[in-house]
């Protein structure tokens, strides 16, 4: 089956950050994977609105403060956990296949 | 007032024209102008932290830490600050109605409220060009978002209408045939009837390869197969 979301680099930074949060069992936010990325903006916010689209990633606001805009959280749901861990095997095969060549 | 600052390690509280800054174990207390309550508040407004602000203030004049400043020496400070959110309040503005736009652009409604959050964080930490830089991102991400959404709502009826062509053999052909052999016999016309024959033949083989490739990439069943699946 045709994955949903076409795998560029900067798709899978941002999969990869938001897999690094999940494995902290914490959520994380824009500017957050923008920082840690070294992507702009113009770049995490499609890919998150497609990864939204397709049921990969869940947001939800930030509780708790109350005072002026509120935070916009992005963790890892559904199929988005089978595919960061298709995304890992597929390297991790790549890998062991290269390494045999060498 | 500062009793109430007791177990904080960052906080400013203000009543009225009266304000108490505190960081770490530094406290000191002053009285504002209408025009420094206006920055502060901005300050405020604009979605400064009390961190950030005394980061800032740290900015202004290192040496007020760890003592308590005279009475002149929070003048001149507040009215650094004073300085500080007029330039804030003008190149933050420009910043603001960027992302406004970009919010009112884009097609998810939370982005508004979300860019207003993270446009705060980075001016609070960074300088103006690095917001400068940020708000521009935010644009462009509105406006994808915009464009994105069109391109989705105009592909659903023309890829519809697409495949309704695309599963039928007449649909398909009639139409294409037609625009070969004028084009051949315009080709025939203006250069000779063989270069119009291998227009006509080369035409036909690039249109057949683009409705094979179109046909097998939509899953269109061509025919009485997309009629009747069971034979």
């Amino acid at each position: 089956m045709r994955s949903p979301i076409r795998m560029t680099r900067t798709t899978r930074d941002v999969l990869e950050m938001l897999h690094a949060a999940a494995s902290r069992s914490e959520a994380t936010y824009g500017l957050e994977i923008c920082k840690v990325t070294g992507l702009g903006p113009g770049t995490v916010y499609p890919i998150l609105t497609r990864l939204e689209r397709v049921g990969w990633v869940r947001a939800y606001w930030e509780e708790g403060d109350t005072r002026g805009p509120r935070r916009r959280m992005y963790e890892l749901a559904g199929d988005g956990h089978a595919a960061v861990a298709d995304l890992f095997a597929a390297d991790r095969h790549d890998l062991a296949r290269r390494l045999r060549w060498s | 007032m500062i009793k109430a600052l007791a177990g904080t390690s960052a906080a400013m509280i203000r009543i009225d024209s009266m304000v108490v800054v505190k960081d770490g174990e530094t406290v000191f207390a002053g009285q504002l102008s209408p025009e420094q309550m206006k920055a502060i508040d901005d300050l405020f407004a604009s979605g400064m932290s009390v961190t950030a602000l005394l980061s800032a203030l740290d900015q202004v004049n290192s040496s007020w830490r760890n003592r308590t400043l005279t009475r002149d020496e929070i003048a001149d400070l507040l009215g650094e600050l004073d300085r500080m959110a007029q330039d804030l309040d003008a190149s933050s503005l420009s910043a603001q109605g960027i992302a406004d736009i970009a919010g009112a652009v884009a097609v998810e409604p939370e982005r508004n409220e979300e860019w207003r959050r993270i446009l705060g964080e980075v001016a609070s930490s960074g300088g103006r060009v690095d917001v400068l830089r940020f708000v521009l991102g935010l644009l462009y991400a509105g406006l994808h978002s915009r464009i994105s959404w069109w391109a989705r709502c105009a592909a659903v009826p023309c890829m519809a209408y697409l495949c309704w062509v695309l599963r039928s053999q007449v649909r398909t052909w009639v139409p294409l045939l037609g625009l070969l052999l004028w084009g051949g016999l315009e080709t025939a016309v203006d250069t000779g009837a063989g270069a119009g024959i291998v227009f006509v033949i080369l035409g036909g083989v690039g249109f057949y390869g683009l409705i094979e490739w179109l046909c097998k990439r939509w899953d269109v069943q061509v025919g009485r197969r997309a009629e009747d699946p069971q034979e």
